[in-house]
């Protein structure tokens, strides 16, 4: 819980105070966009992803029954949102462009594994490593069992471990996966 | 224990620059979908209302606004347009009956406590089809009896939509009464409950069933989804037009308008126009709701309101304003949860001037979670 936002400022929005839902807006915003980015691996459809999600939150947020809920549900909407406006053969190399502060092989690198995944196994590699979600989590936002999660992460990984043979060994970390860590 | 994957993977989406949250575009975005989720709402609601169940036989039935297809047991309606009146006043609601193209006998028998939260009518001059949405907590009732003038011109079943335009047929408990056909959702009222309204109204005349609806009609204006509407009503000692209700995103609004110098509008009663029908529901994208311009509370009202916010604006409130007169706004903050206190104020609208105004007896007892 509070992955996305204090519990505080997501029980004021709950209790219908619209400043809050503003608060929330902004404090959800930042990880909305990265998210979505992760998933649809373009920079300008992810911000529209982004946008669409927020207004779904700042709108619907007080029908939300419990704060516990809320990141399950936050997750829910961005993976929805990205998941309309995603289309195949995503400029995902592009998303290196507007990182900042970081090596730009090593952004190059792992945007390029993101982009060899097809959508369902990226998602549960974007959770899984990147927001540390635990496979029950993972399950519980997608729907689906947990076996099937712990399938597609094995796969991810699978496919990833294939692609390590084509990069350089000074990039074979970047892309070693935890296998006991699914 | 994390890989060098998910660390690294991490850092490179923690280094996306993401751009300035687009926080007004977020807020008027969501505003327009909430309205045309209302809309949707309503109209929705008007569909499952207006649906015919069997022992009605009317054959098929045209509105100007709406139309009925009736066919074994079950019917299919199509509304084009209708007036929605949110927390009908007395003089309001007695306006529209009086209009009505027949004479409207209103359900009665309803238990204690019931209020009348909605109703919608179509056309909007002389309604020949009205539906009003009571409520009550004990016992949980929420439900639209709608009222069909049965004199209405039939409609050949050819002229029913085809293809995607071919509206859905659904089940609902229906009967006459007098020279009206009423229709209520199936299972939405107890059946030995409805039991009795029926029995009820067979027994009573239109005049008899207004008296007995109107102790169920907002006697202040209600602006928004308030929470302490009974509260505020009890407030009202007096029928009183001039009594003012906002919730706490009604209330957001003052400011803005104080500093325009501009009156609140009563935005209870909205025209909703120009709905089509795809896929067999209907759809909205082109709708047009079109609100009342009616002032609520003027400018200097809304002055005096702001001014009592700025002095007493932090708390979780909704406000109740009222207006005796001689340029004096009395202004009640009326806390939506916790333990506080009401509190009351008293404003001088030409000078601005906020006086903490000591709370009545009968005005005192009024605590969150307490009767009074």
């Amino acid at each position: 819980m509070g992955r996305w936002a204090p519990p505080e400022v997501v029980a004021d929005a709950l209790r219908g105070d619209e400043d809050a839902a503003d608060r929330l807006v902004c404090a959800v915003w930042p990880r909305c966009s990265r998210l979505a980015a992760s998933i649809i691996g373009d920079w300008s459809l992810a911000q529209d992803a982004a946008q669409e999600a927020c207004v779904i939150l700042h709108r619907k947020v007080r029908g939300l029954r419990s704060v516990a809920a809320f990141d399950s549900w936050m997750y829910r909407i961005v993976l929805r949102e990205a998941s309309r406006v995603r289309r195949s053969n995503a400029p995902f190399e592009q998303l290196a462009e507007h990182c900042e502060g970081v090596d730009a092989a090593v952004s190059l690198d792992v945007w390029r594994a993101l982009a060899t995944l097809p959508p369902k196994l990226r998602t549960v590699v974007v959770l899984f490593y990147f927001d540390a979600l635990t496979s029950e989590e993972i399950a519980g936002i997608l729907r689906v069992p947990h076996a099937t999660v712990r399938t597609r992460l094995l796969r991810a990984r699978d496919r990833l471990r294939g692609l390590l043979r084509d990069y350089d060994d000074a990039y074979v970390p970047v892309l070693e996966i935890n296998h006991h860590a699914i | 224990m994390q890989s060098d994957f998910a660390e690294y993977g991490r850092l490179v989406r923690e280094s996306l620059a993401v751009p300035d949250v687009p926080l007004a575009t977020i807020r008027r975005r969501s505003r327009a979908a909430r309205s045309l989720a209302r809309v949707q709402s309503v109209a929705a609601l008007i569909l499952v209302l207006c649906a015919a169940g069997a022992g009605v036989s009317l054959g098929a039935k045209i509105y100007d606004g709406m139309k009925v297809w009736l066919s074994g047991g079950k019917a299919a309606l199509v509304v084009d347009s209708f007036t929605m009146l949110r927390e009908p006043m007395d003089a309001e609601f007695r306006a529209i009956i009086a209009r009505a193209t027949f004479p409207v006998v209103l359900p009665v028998g309803l238990p204690q406590g019931t209020h009348i939260v909605r109703v919608f009518f179509t056309p909007a001059d002389h309604p020949s089809t009205l539906t009003v949405e009571y409520e009550n907590d004990r016992p949980r009732i929420r439900a639209g009896f709608t009222l069909l003038d049965p004199a209405i011109v039939n409609v050949p079943n050819a002229l029913l939509p085809a293809g995607s335009a071919r509206p859905s047929f659904q089940p609902t408990e229906s009967w006459r009464a007098g020279n009206e056909v009423v229709i209520v959702p199936s299972g939405v009222v107890a059946a030995q409950q409805l039991g009795r309204i029926r029995a009820a109204m067979a027994a009573t005349t239109p005049a008899a069933s207004l008296a007995e609806n109107e102790p169920y009609l907002a006697r202040i204006l209600v602006l928004g989804g308030s929470l302490r509407v009974d509260r505020a009503r009890k407030l009202a000692a007096m029928p009183d037009a001039s009594s003012v209700l906002l919730d706490p995103n009604e209330k957001r609004a003052i400011t803005r308008l104080a500093a325009l110098g501009k009156p609140m509008l009563d935005g209870r009663r909205t025209f909703i126009s120009n709905i089509r029908y795809v896929n067999g529901e209907p759809d909205y994208s082109r709708a047009r709701g079109t609100a009342s311009h009616a002032i609520a509370i003027p400018a200097a009202g809304v002055r005096a309101i702001a001014a009592v916010l700025r002095k007493d604006g932090s708390c979780d409130c909704e406000v109740f304003y009222r207006s005796p007169g001689h340029g004096l706004a009395w202004v009640w903050m009326i806390p939506v949860r916790g333990p506080a206190d009401m509190r009351a104020y008293a404003v001088d609208e030409r000078t601005g001037r906020v006086t903490p105004r000591p709370l009545r007896s009968a005005e005192a007892g009024v605590r969150f979670g307490g009767e009074w």
